[in-house]
């Protein structure tokens, strides 16, 4: 508001009608003084709205059409080069792809190499994108890029940072391994030259969770769907997907190659070669591969070799499943493996398949926690109501069970656990029918009850389990797990996450201190089915209460306490042992309880050198134990709070454990430079070609020259391509810092300002008029 | 003796139409935010296409701002839209992404600007652990726990940009938050994606 759209003040207006003018212009100046800066955005609304829709420059169609992908679209290792219409991609053409996989148990240490080529005539800038499957990380990056060698390695955030700025600088090719989204890796690559070929391999861990007893390994192998305006089609295996693998065969329909929505793929597809050393850690029921024709050869029982029946075109992802066979006793695997001084150990625990006591479970107390804050609101809580009416069901007579609701504030079902009986439960499913999603999330006080206060008898030798259900933000974290570590005692607390954004790290940390397990449920049509596969888990458990006997000093064991085993599910325990104890250690025995009998689990440890049958030194258990090292580093850093001494501390040993194991984590990251190629020392034999050796641990086979293929683009998508590489000499890229906006309008001071100045001239006013009328 | 009367008005008046401007800016932050929303949501629900172009979602026709994003704090039960301009006009209606920083949702910190004594006077209330949730115009959900808090001095302070490293949330306002007058002091909250 300026001064000079101050109105006019009325000229000689007679006494008797001041006050009246004065109180109207007070009135007018405010109403002016607001409307005139709010009236633009009223008129102006329905007129934005009304022209949202046209969109100019290529439609998203004509762009798919032209064989460009946007970042949604990647759903495997690709090699991307951009064009002149931002966030749309040319895919560099794959010659080849090979992937070798080996399995440990839950481990999974896949090692992918592509070969890609540059198909323009000029130079251009590439980004390697490659989808990661939840939770796994990559920890070993190698390029060649026409004849430049690569390397990644871990460095603490701020180093990478400083190698990755120096070697820019000094001009060389350097790529920071980002973040392009949570399980997106990638990383660019600079100066491809035209026509050159660019290998990348990288090595990836990730650790598989059975669904229904079935472990399922997913290697996403289609090159980009082709764009679609309805919407979202890419992850075609769903959560519950594994449990829809009926087929007992290993064979299924061989891959059709001829698919309309490939055609274009059909010139430039790459072929796929797949192997897969299996070693479940468990004698091995069915193996199923879903899409592709496998061979399998059996080395014992539990272990096997997969391998494609020869190359495949990529055009279905790879995915291969297996269960245990059917087993009474429990089974203990271990595999280990050798790093600097100390021994790693992974042990796979697996209760048995049948219940060896025949009929009943243990008789339970079961205390449900359901979140009924706002956000639940609509879906969420109909499934979650389906939910826990079905969890009512499965109740035994025997069992006694609670029902708290919470939002702002929390309410129970029962004042104390009820017994399970016809007339309890069918209060109990009217009372949820009335269960409304409304107000705050105030989780603490009802996990305090369902852990405390709700506690019917200690004394009773029930099996108690606390199933919280939640679909969103956990505001107090620290509190809560603080809470579970205190309050525990005997009860296993299970997390349920449901919808879009639960805070998984959090709920799993929670069932982790809780001695139970974390179900993420983001597929809301989900909800019920995995609950139901939930609570038929946990109704049987086979042995709990693990633990180990007096373990010989600095043995480490992780996650501690060791979680229950549920029937065909298995669990692992990792374990180092530091080089130079005094005391071998060859066994650890864990004691444990099943029903009323004592159960003693011999969990050998190998030292590593002779490997077992099905068992043996495997890749991927030292960085396995590493990283739940961290998990509970992690874990600990949150229930301390962040404001005390002892995170630095516990960030050191983050940090330092991350670097020694070579993991990317919250403190470290994966830098990749130029390595130094050394030529060999007979360069005199000018008759051949020189051969350069390797770096150290480079695989000659995955970086020899690939034969040439099919490479072709579509002459649009080769000019977008063009025109972006002839652009990109001016762009800048990374900004320089930046000042901070001004942040206040400090109207609080203007308005005491124009209050004082009404008041002044106001008091001034009165002042003039008694004085006149004196 | 009429002299003294108009200088009295004039006061009187100058007064009035200081305090309807100052009164104005919570009005705007109040008023802005509807239809803010309005058109944030329909430019989600546009196909991917269509959402990019910033001078079609104008929440009206000579706004200089568009809305790029939505930022909760689940524990203060508080919600802003975010728009794509830290300008002096856009910050009087919502809170701003520096768009000199990293793009919501992408490597390096992006910074979000608001007026301490407006749309981020909640920033008081928010303290180390928090959570707080960004939906961006990918409608991607982003979840961030606050790390730590710093105040500095916007005369000597820059923020350094990288494109590189750690999707980190930075919310910047003036400091202190109750003051009547600004000084150069700012309250940066620096938040870790999580999820």
């Amino acid at each position: 508001m300026r001064l000079s759209e101050l109105p006019r003040p009325p000229a000689g207006s007679s006494s008797d009608l001041r006050r009246p003018i004065v109180v109207a212009a007070v009135a007018l100046g405010l109403v002016v003084g607001c409307i005139a800066s709010l009236l633009p955005a009223v008129t102006g609304f329905s007129v934005a709205t009304a022209s949202a829709q046209g969109v100019t420059g290529p439609t998203p169609d004509q762009l798919a059409d032209e064989g460009l992908v946007t970042i949604d679209d990647v759903n495997t290792g690709v090699l991307l080069f951009e064009t002149d219409t931002p966030g749309w991609f040319v895919t560099a053409p794959t010659l080849k792809t090979d992937i070798d996989v080996a399995v440990s148990g839950p481990i999974v240490r896949a090692a992918v190499t592509q070969s890609f080529r540059n198909p323009a005539d000029v130079f251009v800038e590439g980004t390697y994108v490659f989808p990661l499957p939840e939770g796994a990380t990559v920890d070993t990056l190698r390029m060649r890029v026409g004849d430049r060698w690569i390397e990644g390695n871990i460095a603490e955030k701020a180093e990478a940072r400083e190698i990755f700025e120096a070697a820019r600088e000094a001009g060389q090719v350097a790529s920071l391994v980002e973040q392009l989204r949570p399980n997106m890796f990638t990383t660019s690559v600079a100066n491809i030259a035209p026509g050159a070929d660019v290998v990348v391999q990288i090595e990836y861990q990730e650790t598989l969770m059975p669904r229904d007893g079935r472990f399922g390994l997913r290697l996403p192998l289609v090159v980009a769907p082709r764009y679609s305006t309805s919407g979202q089609q890419v992850s075609e295996l769903t959560a519950a997907g594994w449990s829809t693998v009926n087929d007992p065969s290993v064979h299924r329909g061989a891959v059709s190659s001829r698919d309309d929505a490939f055609d274009r793929e059909d010139e430039i597809r790459n072929p796929v070669d797949i192997s897969v050393a299996l070693n479940a850690g468990f004698p091995l029921g069915e193996i199923a591969s879903e899409h592709h024709v496998v061979t399998t050869t059996f080395a014992d029982d539990s272990s096997s070799q997969i391998t494609l029946d020869g190359p495949v075109p990529a055009n279905r992802d790879f995915l291969l499943s297996w269960k245990p066979d059917s087993f009474d006793e429990p089974y203990v695997a271990t595999f280990s493996e050798q790093r600097s001084d100390e021994t790693h150990h992974l042990a796979v625990l697996t209760a048995p398949t049948t219940q060896t006591n025949e009929g009943e479970g243990p008789a339970r107390e079961v205390i449900f926690v359901q979140d009924t804050s706002g956000s639940m609101f609509g879906d969420s809580m109909d499934q979650a109501r389906a939910g826990l009416l079905l969890a009512l069901d499965r109740l035994d007579e025997n069992d006694t069970f609670n029902i708290i609701e919470f939002n702002y504030d929390w309410t129970r079902f029962a004042s104390a656990p009820v017994p399970a009986t016809k007339r309890n439960l069918g209060d109990a499913a009217d009372w949820i029918r009335t269960l409304r999603a409304e107000g705050g999330t105030e989780m603490l006080p009802a996990l305090q009850a369902a852990l405390n206060t709700d506690r019917q008898s200690v004394d009773e030798d029930r099996l108690r389990q606390v199933i919280f259900l939640t679909d969103g933000a956990v505001s107090d974290e620290q509190s809560m797990l603080r809470l579970i570590e205190t309050d525990l005692n005997d009860t296993r607390l299970f997390t349920v996450g449901i919808g879009a954004a639960p805070n998984s790290y959090f709920m799993s940390a929670a069932a982790r201190s809780g001695r139970g397990s974390f179900v993420y449920i983001n597929n809301i049509d989900a909800v019920e089915l995995q609950l139901q596969s939930l609570f038929a888990k946990i109704e049987n458990p086979a042995i709990v209460g693990l633990r180990t006997q007096e373990l010989p000093q600095n043995v480490e064991i992780s996650p501690s306490p060791i979680p229950d085993l549920y029937l065909g599910d298995p669990v692992m325990v990792t374990v180092r042992v530091p080089a130079g104890s005094d005391v071998a250690v060859d066994e650890l025995v864990l004691t444990g309880s099943s029903g009323s009998e004592t159960v003693t689990l011999n969990v050998p440890l190998l030292s590593g050198e002779e490997p077992a049958v099905g068992s043996g030194p495997r890749a991927g258990v030292a960085r396995l134990w590493a990283r739940e090292h961290i998990r509970d580093l992690e874990a600990e850093r949150l229930s301390q709070g962040l404001s005390t001494p002892d995170l630095e501390t516990i960030d050191s040993q983050i940090l330092e454990t991350a670097l020694e194991y070579g993991i990317v984590s919250r403190l470290t990251s994966l830098v990749a430079v130029d390595v130094e190629i050394t030529r060999p020392s007979d360069e005199t034999a000018t008759t051949t070609s020189i051969t350069p050796n390797l770096p150290d641990g480079w695989d000659p086979a995955a970086f020899a020259p690939t034969s040439d293929g099919a490479v072709d683009l579509s002459s649009q998508a080769r000019a977008r391509l063009e025109a972006a590489a002839s652009d990109k000499q001016i762009d800048g890229g990374s900004g320089g810092p930046v000042s901070l906006p001004a942040t206040a309008t400090n109207w609080q001071l203007q308005a005491l300002l124009g209050a004082s100045l009404i008041v002044g001239g106001g008091t001034y006013l009165a002042g003039t008029r008694r004085r006149h009328n004196a | 003796m009429t002299r003294h009367k108009r200088a009295g008005l004039a006061v009187v008046l100058i007064g009035v139409v200081v305090l309807g401007g100052a009164l104005a800016q919570p009005a705007k932050a109040h008023l802005g935010r509807g239809m803010l929303e309005a058109t944030f949501s329909a430019r989600l629900a546009a196909p991917e296409a269509a959402r990019a172009d910033a001078s079609q979602w104008r929440p009206w026709s000579w706004a200089a701002m568009s809305p790029i994003g939505e930022i909760r704090f689940p524990a203060l039960g508080e919600s802003r839209i975010i728009v794509d301009s830290s300008s002096g006009e856009a910050l009087a209606w919502a809170v701003g992404h520096v768009p000199e920083t990293s793009p919501l949702g992408t490597p390096g910190p992006s910074v979000i600007a608001g007026h301490r004594d407006g749309t981020f006077s909640l920033l008081a209330d928010v303290s180390e652990g928090d959570v707080i949730e960004v939906t961006t115009l990918a409608n991607h959900e982003l979840r961030y726990v606050v790390e730590h808090q710093v105040v500095v001095d916007a005369d000597h302070y820059e923020l350094p940009i990288e494109r590189h490293g750690d999707d980190e949330l930075v919310l910047a306002t003036c400091w202190p938050i109750d003051a009547l007058v600004t000084g150069s002091e700012r309250l940066l909250i620096r938040a870790r994606l999580i999820s």
